[in-house]
């Protein structure tokens, strides 16, 4: 099949030359990705040609968005290889659905239950479990990181024991891009009789995943880092589990029957799940990016990543000055690369940079935890896309050169 | 551009602000953070029995605007009371948010900062240390003699 990076690229407008304006190098893919036109076209076509409330009124237009919704849930089902969209429950991004999940299923706990947790996760895997800790009394537990920012795995006979009920771990490091080796995680929280959630944000935009191999009871990413619509985000549990979870939030679409004092809620739990009027045509864009996503090439993308990845690490190195955070090694890592300079805030890097049209992030990257694990408490960030270019890379590694010029 | 906002004057602050140093002894102090950055600063003065700074002592770990401005406040603190600190930061703060020009102040010139006015993430890094400024002298206010 192949990879053409220009047709590829050209499919989202802000990555165009526009004439006369300057060219957005946008390298900030972990925060949130662009969005190809199409993906909006159809966003725009439902809003246009369907818009209707869904699962209620019977009229032709409420069918047709029904429809569009079931489809959406359908296409995230196969991009994870889930045996039934039962199993997708749509919410407003990964951060809503882990804290569906820290309700759903953290009130199913009881003082001296444990979760596990990773020095790694980003504050939307940690925070919704803090909460439950203080509402429950779980306590939580974390498996360390080394100095490449990678699971200490050699930990987990320690930290795992009957009293673990989740391990809640992220798939991918959006500060370090470094990939998790699940196999090892998922076999011992089985020995204990855990669940496993993998937080799927910064994983989903490199390719389809198989939630079936993985063997995971949970998996959440969010729409807008995956080339679809902000505002919808995606909760993945097995039926016997999700059937499991309390409700969350209570409201239309979500009961069978309801009278002054009580209700009665539905049992499907994409029904019981999705309290209110969800984001329908967000759900419908984010259908779109997963069916246009399972057409891609990704072993020859992937191979692509990593040589911008390799690119932009090997041009780092004429910097003695710049930290790299994470693996040298490409192999089970992302596109992403956080570095800090030994005397240069990432926020005035970052703000230099932009005067050449890159866009990267500075800061902590919602990952405290991690930043003080790796001895900073700052980092500026480059996350590539499979729309980014070599081009790109060289441009940023000529731009830092000019902002060490200036800030030194 | 971001030639405007770093000029010499502001570079020249900040590189100044690798000088500061804590006391040894101090009446009332203040931390802050900006959560966007990861700028922190550490604020503390010793009063005298009037409520004026009669020495400031300062942690710094922040980007070149946050230490600039913790600069260009440990040259005006000095003999200052919590009422100038919250005037000043006023003024510094109706600069960059609304655009209005600072009222004159001898002692210090604020005017350095102007090209960050656009910047509205950077807002934040220029107020900080003004704001544990305030902090620790609102907090020896409610707690001690003044």
């Amino acid at each position: 099949m192949g990879f053409d990076f220009s047709s590829l690229r050209s499919l989202f407008p802000a990555l165009c030359e526009h004439g006369g304006g300057q060219r957005l190098l946008y390298l900030d893919n972990a925060a949130t990705s662009q969005i190809p036109k199409f993906v909006l076209d159809a966003v725009v076509r439902h809003e246009l040609e369907s818009r209707a409330n869904i699962q209620r009124s019977s009229h032709s237009l409420a069918e047709k968005a029904t429809q569009a919704y079931n489809n959406a849930r359908q296409s995230v089902a196969r991009f994870l290889n889930v045996a039934s969209s039962d199993e997708i429950v749509f919410t407003a991004g990964t951060t809503s659905a882990i804290n569906l999940l820290a309700h759903g299923f953290g009130n199913n706990l009881k003082t001296g239950d444990e979760i596990l947790l990773s020095e790694a996760e980003h504050h939307s895997n940690l925070i919704p479990w803090q909460l439950l800790g203080q509402r429950v009394g779980v306590k939580l537990r974390f498996i360390p990181v080394d100095e490449e920012g990678r699971l200490d795995l050699q930990k987990l006979p320690e930290l795992l024991t009957t009293r673990c009920k989740l391990v809640a771990i992220t798939h991918c490091s959006n500060v370090t891009g470094a990939i998790t080796d699940v196999k090892p995680i998922v076999a011992a929280a089985r020995a204990v009789g855990a669940r496993v959630l993998l937080d799927g944000a910064q994983m989903v935009p490199h390719g389809p995943v198989d939630v079936q191999t993985l063997d995971i009871d949970f998996y959440v990413f969010s729409g807008h880092k995956c080339f679809a619509p902000n505002g919808i985000g995606v909760l993945y549990g097995r039926r016997e589990e999700l059937s499991q979870l309390q409700v969350f939030q209570g409201g239309g679409g979500m009961v069978d029957h309801v009278s002054l004092c009580e209700s009665r809620y539905a049992t499907a739990p994409t029904r019981m799940l999705e309290a209110g009027t969800p984001a329908i045509a967000q759900a419908v864009g984010l259908g779109a990016a997963m069916d246009w996503m399972q057409t891609l090439d990704w072993p020859a993308i992937r191979a692509y990543e990593t040589r911008l990845l390799n690119r932009l690490l090997n041009g780092m190195q004429k910097f003695p000055e710049m930290k790299l955070l994470g693996s040298r090694d490409t192999h089970d890592r992302a596109p992403v690369v956080g570095f800090v300079h030994e005397t240069i805030h990432p926020h005035d890097i970052c703000h230099i940079l932009n005067d050449y049209g890159l866009a990267l992030r500075g800061g902590h990257h919602c990952a405290q935890p991690l930043l003080n694990a790796l001895g900073v408490k700052a980092a500026t960030r480059a996350s590539l896309a499979f729309y980014n270019s070599e081009d790109e890379v060289d441009a940023l590694l000529a731009a830092l050169e000019e902002v060490i010029d200036i800030l030194t | 551009m971001s030639h405007e906002l770093y000029q010499q004057q502001i570079k020249q602050l900040a590189a100044d602000a690798d000088d500061v140093e804590r006391l040894k002894f101090s009446d009332c102090t203040a931390s802050l953070d900006t959560p966007l950055c990861g700028d922190e600063v550490l604020v503390e003065f010793k009063t005298s029995a009037d409520g004026r700074i009669t020495e400031a002592g300062y942690e710094v770990s922040g980007c070149l605007l946050c230490r600039a401005s913790l600069s260009l406040l440990n040259r005006y603190a000095l003999g200052k009371k919590l009422g100038d600190i919250a005037r000043v930061t006023a003024n510094l703060e109706e600069m960059l948010v609304h655009g209005r020009p600072t009222q004159i102040d001898d002692d210090i010139d604020l005017n350095c900062f102007k090209p960050a006015q656009a910047h509205a993430t950077r807002h934040d890094c220029v107020l900080l240390p003004f704001r544990a400024a305030l902090n620790a002298l609102g907090h020896s206010m409610a707690t001690s003699r003044y």
